[in-house]
């Protein structure tokens, strides 16, 4: 039943965007048919897959780079208040900002290379990561904590005891809200690399898609912009699989 | 598994949040293997003394001695604390995880306990597909399963109906003997206190002071719940809870300390 809904769906937008190509000619739109018909075209070739492999490799390493800074510190500042103290103002200023107007800095700093479309991608997801693992240990239980503490054999060994606290209790308490962070990011992530990549750089779908558009090859920029589509959509699909794997006990839930 | 339960003594004890002076000078005395009970009002106190007495909440004067001195005595909170990312196996497991027990050890170990607690084939459950009961028996046997001297519960059946209460109850009581443990509870039922505690101490006051105390030398066995002397116990207490209702009576016969 929800496969038919999601297929009815699926048509009418379609169906929409045929419509719109009509009314304001494939000039300007190009219809889904041609665009389709071009994108297995592109499909097939090694210069569109280049393209491609690179995107799916710059947002998988963003995203890889973001989680891996993201969540730890997230982790030490919601558990340590006096760090909390000193770092959340600077969080709270600068996460309202645009990450992608860090990318001329990020030009600069770091040349044309990969670095500065990794960076951009790994900063835009860690803010969104980082804000909400903070949050989940802020927000989490106080009994589960005080429980952990009641657990612990002994009084001695801090650090040991730090870093069970934090395999048994705040990687799985922020596992829910992180893959949720992930998931709402996939898409900001892909649209800051699409910008990342359409100046400066002769690899990448974001190039693809502004090469396209210079040569006013409407079909194969709108396959171009396709691809990046599925990209976002990939990350956000391996995000939901990834939350289902890892917390079980929010999946059997619903 | 005999285990020797330790002594537990609690002399003195003063405890106050920011300006609310919650105990003042609170004496309990408990030699190895018995139990205790506290009673009185909710608010009074009960979860505090149970957290300091875990070692989980510090305290401002007196002093509270367990003997042997470096044993760590096991705790059930009130919400139970079961992580719900665990299933009930890894819940189970946990304490020994942490103390670095080895994957054998900790399987023959789990088995033991569920056996004991009769939660055999939930292994793969999480917390929220479990009754009520059997949350708290996962919870009790988690404190158990790393044989402990000194047992405290938080009101450890105050979340189920009637009927398993009184069974968990029975339960209990046959581990607490057969295990040999020193054990403190705090309950807001008066008839789970008289069963449970050798002692039952009234809390009362404010700041909280044990109001009265009462000795049950009853065995705890389902024929005594309705035993002349059960119910005249839990009649007594029952009337020395009223009498307090918050204020410290001095007239009461067997007021004192514990
Ligand atoms: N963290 C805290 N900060 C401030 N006040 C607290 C704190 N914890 C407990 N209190 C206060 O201390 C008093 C005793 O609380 P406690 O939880 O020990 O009572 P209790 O006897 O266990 O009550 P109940 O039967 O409802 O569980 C209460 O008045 C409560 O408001
Ligand atoms: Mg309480």
């Amino acid at each position: 039943m929800a496969g038919f809904r999601g297929i009815i769906s699926v048509l009418s937008a379609l169906g929409l965007w045929h419509l719109m190509s009509v009314l304001l000619g494939g000039q300007i739109l190009p219809s889904p048919l041609s665009v389709g018909r071009d994108f297995i075209l592109c499909l097939s070739q090694p210069y569109f897959y280049g393209h491609f492999l690179t995107s799916a490799r710059r947002a998988a390493a963003g995203v890889a780079v973001g989680l891996l800074l993201a969540t730890p510190l997230g982790w030490l500042m919601g558990s340590f208040k006096k760090l909390d103290l000193y770092l959340s103002p600077l969080l709270f200023m600068t996460y309202p900002v645009p990450k992608i107007l860090f990318l001329p800095v990020l030009l600069v700093m770091l040349g044309l290379g990969e670095a500065p479309k990794v960076v951009l991608v790994a900063v835009t997801v860690g803010y969104q990561v980082l804000v909400v693992t903070r949050d989940s240990i802020i927000n989490l239980e106080p009994g589960y904590v005080e429980t952990f503490n009641g657990l612990w054999p002994g009084r001695r060994r801090k650090l040991r005891k730090g870093l069970a606290l934090v395999r048994h209790v705040f990687w799985p308490a922020s596992l829910p809200s992180a893959a949720t962070a992930l998931r709402l990011a996939s898409g900001t992530a892909v649209s800051v690399l699409f910008m990342a990549e359409s100046f400066a750089t002769e690899r990448g779908l974001g190039f693809f898609i502004v090469e396209a558009w210079g040569n006013l090859d409407l079909n194969r920029m709108f396959s171009g912009i396709l691809a990046m589509g599925l990209l976002g959509g990939a990350f956000y699909v391996l995000a939901n699989m990834a939350e289902r794997k890892l917390c079980p006990w929010v999946s059997r839930k619903n | 598994m005999i285990m020797s339960g330790a002594s537990v003594k609690v002399s003195g004890l003063a405890k106050s949040f920011g300006r609310g002076l919650i105990l003042k000078d609170l004496d309990l005395n408990l030699k190895p293997g018995e139990s205790l009970a506290l009673v009185g009002a909710s608010g009074c106190g009960k979860t505090t003394i149970l957290k300091i007495l875990a070692g989980l909440c510090p305290y401002d004067r007196g002093e509270v001695k367990l003997e042997p001195s470096d044993l760590v005595p096991s705790f059930v909170s009130q919400d139970l604390g079961l992580y719900p990312w665990k299933t009930v196996w890894e819940n189970l497991e946990l304490p020994l995880v942490l103390a670095g027990r080895d994957k054998k050890a900790r399987n023959t170990k789990v088995k033991t306990i569920q056996a004991d607690m009769g939660l055999e084939g939930l292994d793969g459950r999480y917390p929220h597909e479990l009754s009520g009961g059997q949350k708290q028996r996962v919870a009790l046997g988690r404190a158990l399963i790393v044989n402990p001297s000194v047992l405290l519960l938080d009101e450890p059946f105050s979340a189920l109906d009637a009927l398993t209460r009184e069974s968990l109850g029975l339960h209990l009581a046959s581990l607490w003997s057969g295990l040999g443990l020193t054990m403190i509870l705090a309950t807001h039922s008066i008839e789970e206190a008289v069963f449970l505690g050798q002692t039952i101490a009234v809390l009362g006051g404010c700041p909280t002071e044990v109001t009265a105390v009462f000795r049950n030398p009853g065995p705890k066995t389902p024929a005594f719940l309705t035993d002349r002397l059960f119910l005249d116990l839990v009649r007594k207490v029952r009337l020395a809870l009223a009498v307090t209702g918050g204020q410290k009576t001095e007239t009461w016969e067997k007021s004192g300390r514990v």
